[in-house]
């Protein structure tokens, strides 16, 4: 693995699919996706 | 500071106020740390106790007690492999970012590939996870997600 690189694991109460579907879909990432540096 | 350290970040929708009390009451440490409860009067100095079940997991003494900003103390797990590594320290700072608190976990002074090292770099994402889980929706993560400490309970 080419260095660096940022690892960060969190635990979150849901589904498997429900955390690929917020990832995934434009309309929930636009709720919570805050990068705009 | 000193290498190799852990950090961890997260953002909690809290009050710095109830951040602290979260990090410093046993009873309340006990819901959300996997049954892990914390005894101090959080004094500079003075001593401090994580236990499970009466039994004692981590100990050590404060470094900075400055509520509800920073908290400082020394990491000293209660297990016979980690005795043989330096005591290490955890750092807590919490900084209010409008409506949620900015948490940092700054754990430092950790041997080179040592125990402590495994040990706390699987375990704060659990704890933390679990602290935002309570603080933002009343409800600790499930003790069942952290089966690594289970099984170091059960070899000590």
């Amino acid at each position: 693995m080419p260095k660096p690189e940022f690892i960060y694991i969190s635990y979150i109460e849901t589904t498997p699919e429900k955390l690929w579907e917020a990832l995934t879909n434009s309309e929930f990432t636009m709720r919570y996706w805050v990068f705009h540096a | 500071m000193n290498k190799p350290e852990f950090v961890y970040t997260t953002y909690i929708e809290t009050t710095p106020e109830k951040l602290w009390h979260a990090l410093t009451d046993g009873a309340f440490t006990e819901r959300y740390w996997f049954g892990h409860r914390v005894t101090s009067d959080w004094k500079v100095g003075s001593p401090y106790r994580f236990a499970r079940q009466g039994s004692p997991s981590v100990e050590g003494k404060v470094l900075e007690s400055d509520p509800p900003k920073r908290l400082a103390y020394t990491w000293d797990p209660c297990s016979a492999d980690a005795k043989k590594e330096r005591v290490s320290r955890v750092t807590f700072d919490i900084e209010p970012r409008g409506t949620v608190v900015k948490l940092t976990v700054t754990h430092d002074n950790l041997d080179e590939r040592g125990k402590t090292l495994r040990d706390i770099s699987g375990g704060w994402p659990m704890v933390i996870a679990s602290l935002k889980s309570i603080l933002e929706t009343g409800r600790p993560l499930p003790e069942n997600l952290a089966p690594n400490c289970e099984k170091a309970d059960a070899q000590t």
